[in-house]
């Protein structure tokens, strides 16, 4: 009996073991769970799937996420996604703040105002491969994979881009032109995309600085400024 | 001798108290290896100074 104990043990043991050989360099199903999502699905990992198609159910369900967020009490403009503040510079009157978005952040992007839809364009479809830095999302013809959402608010126009890279290729938009919707509302998802970009005027004063990270439909990043 | 390794018709308990604990060893090293940011070779120097010292640990509590 005590030797049945033994080997059973021994071979538990056997195959966690086995488990963590078979899976190195990456986690093994039974420590995946007790690591931070970074660790979890390191970035490694996550480029290889992005060749093969092959993904990790569980990395598809923790990318998939989407929980409530609730909107600051004030009108200040939402920022359109989480990630990192990469870029604030201005451009013929017009202010790009460029988020950067990682393999583990939340994908699901939100309006940065109240306001009505006024056209949702898909824009670059066939062209290079970028990241969506350095005004590359602003090339007419060799742009990385995007779709603009513009939104005429009581403030003026802003605008979200959704930039994705060819290799991702998929972006999905939940709302259509005409449609009115609320501050911090889903409009919609890039699926393992990079860059969302927050196209607003240059004048209304920024609450958050390049370098902060902001979370969709939550952090203000900008004060809305009322033409008069 | 035999009493190391074979003992009353299953394994010695030394030995399967090794086995275990080496086996445990290696997973919360793998475990730790994943949180830390310490170069591999510290890693590594310690999960060994730690093993041979539960295995001299274990011998002087068998003996």
């Amino acid at each position: 009996m005590i030797l049945i104990v033994q080997l059973v043990i021994l071979a538990c043991l056997a195959v966690a073991l086995g488990l963590c050989l078979l899976n190195f360099p990456y986690p093994s199903p039974l420590v995946r769970a007790l690591l931070p999502a970074k660790k979890r699905w390191p970035e490694l990992q996550i480029r290889g799937w992005l060749k093969t198609e092959r993904f990790h159910p569980g990395y598809l369900k923790f990318f998939y996420r989407d929980p409530a967020r609730f909107p600051a009490a004030d009108q200040g403009i939402l920022a359109p996604a989480d990630g990192l503040v990469t870029s604030c510079d201005v451009r013929e009157g017009v202010r790009y703040m460029v988020i950067a978005l990682t393999f583990w952040d939340m994908h699901t992007q939100r309006s940065p105002m109240s306001g009505q839809v006024v056209s949702v364009d898909p824009l670059g479809d066939a062209h290079t491969d970028g990241e969506g830095r350095d005004f590359a999302f602003l090339r007419e013809k060799f742009c990385p994979v995007q779709t603009r959402l513009v939104i005429d608010t009581d403030s003026g126009r802003v605008a979200v881009r959704l930039i994705t890279s060819v290799a991702a290729r998929r972006i999905e938009t939940w709302v259509d032109p005409g449609e009115t919707i609320e501050r911090g509302q889903r409009i919609g998802r890039i699926l393992l995309g990079s860059t969302v970009v927050l196209e607003m005027p240059q004048d209304w004063p920024l609450t958050v600085a390049v370098g902060a990270r902001v979370r969709a439909g939550e952090t203000v990043v900008a004060n809305a400024v009322v033409a008069a | 001798m035999t009493d190391w390794f074979w003992s009353h018709g299953h394994l010695a308990w030394p030995l399967f108290v090794a086995l275990v604990y080496s086996g445990v060893l290696v997973l919360l090293a793998d475990y730790c290896w994943r949180l830390v940011t310490l170069p591999a070779r510290q890693i590594l120097a310690g999960v060994l100074a730690v093993w041979l010292l539960g295995l001299i640990a274990t011998y002087v509590i068998w003996l």
